[in-house]
């Protein structure tokens, strides 16, 4: 199991781009928006759990949600789902959101796309997946 | 008057948060315009705008015109650099104008224990402060940072594209089809 100090999570999440600093992480321990701390030895340590649950918080920040409803949701799903949703943050840092463009091919596909990605490339890509969902729709 | 309480018992003299609570109540007309509240901290212990959204001027005092949003106001407190661990007090002034259009003031103190990270283990949280500040805070907003830089929406851009290969697509394929051969 790894096990981390609150200013090492703070570090590893700056690393990934994600605004929080280490009073905040102290905080969201304190007030329960994270699970409480393990004990290793006779120390309270954070792990890869607590990690997962800072990366969702700060990507269902990014809806403008209270951290109460933040919170509320967090609490019915599994640490699996929870994972899921904090994976996603890279979709939604603001830089990603400014330069990217995305496609909806159709309403259960959204395909994101670089400004690095050439206009020729972009269409492969576009008409690609369009012609496999249609294979998929034709089956 | 008011009620004041603070979100933690303790704070850390390095890198800490809490939370002030200021709950107005009678003598204090609840219907009252122009309510200001000035709040002095202990030496080291720097503060946000308040939480609730009620204007601030450059000073900080907070302007309550409107109680229609509640009668309580929520301030983030923080510490960044290592301060002296000591029980400092956060004075709160808050005046008003009565029936009579008289100015009136009360005034409130409350304690502040700012200790060392290894000293928190005597932590107490109270849930009535903490409850208010999880439905004010938006899970991001705890950073000096963000407070202080320009906030702006902006709308993702998606493009529909049907999954259908049109007519003209077709003929155009095949025309390039038979040209290839």
């Amino acid at each position: 199991m790894n096990t981390y100090t609150a200013k090492q999570i703070t570090e590893i999440l700056q690393k990934e781009d994600m605004n929080i600093n280490l009073r905040t992480v102290r905080y969201y321990t304190q007030i329960g928006i994270v699970p409480t701390l393990e004990l290793a030895g006779n120390k309270r340590v954070y792990t890869d759990k607590h990690l997962h649950y800072f990366r969702a918080i700060l990507t269902l920040a990014k809806t403008g949600e209270s951290l109460a409803t933040i919170q509320e949701r967090l609490e019915k799903l599994s640490l699996e789902d929870i994972k899921k949703i904090g994976d996603q943050l890279p979709f939604y840092q603001s830089n990603k959101i400014l330069e990217h463009e995305s496609y909806q091919v159709n309403e259960d596909v959204l395909i994101t796309l670089s400004p690095r990605i050439s206009a020729e490339l972009k269409q492969k890509v576009i008409k690609s997946v369009s012609q496999i969902l249609k294979g998929e729709q034709n089956k | 008057m008011m009620k004041v309480k603070l979100a933690k018992s303790l704070m850390e003299n390095e890198e800490g948060t809490n939370h002030l609570w200021i709950k107005i109540l009678p003598p204090v007309p609840l219907t009252a315009k122009k309510v200001q509240i000035d709040i002095r901290l202990p030496n080291g212990v720097s503060r946000l705008n308040n939480l609730n959204g009620y204007h601030e001027d450059k000073l900080g005092t907070i302007f309550i015109d409107d109680f229609s949003k509640g009668h309580d106001v929520v301030i983030e407190i923080f510490t960044e650099k290592p301060i002296p661990c000591f029980e400092g007090i956060i004075k709160i002034d808050l005046k008003y104008k009565d029936k009579e259009d008289q100015t009136k003031m009360i005034n409130h103190c409350i304690p502040l224990i700012i200790t060392s990270e290894d000293e928190m283990d005597n932590l107490e949280i109270d849930n009535e402060v903490i409850e208010q500040v999880k439905q004010l805070l938006n899970g991001s907003i705890c950073n000096k940072d963000i407070e202080e830089s320009e906030f702006v929406i902006v709308t993702p851009k998606i493009q529909n594209v049907h999954n259908q290969i049109s007519e003209l697509e077709k003929n155009i394929e095949l025309i390039l089809a038979s040209i290839q051969k």
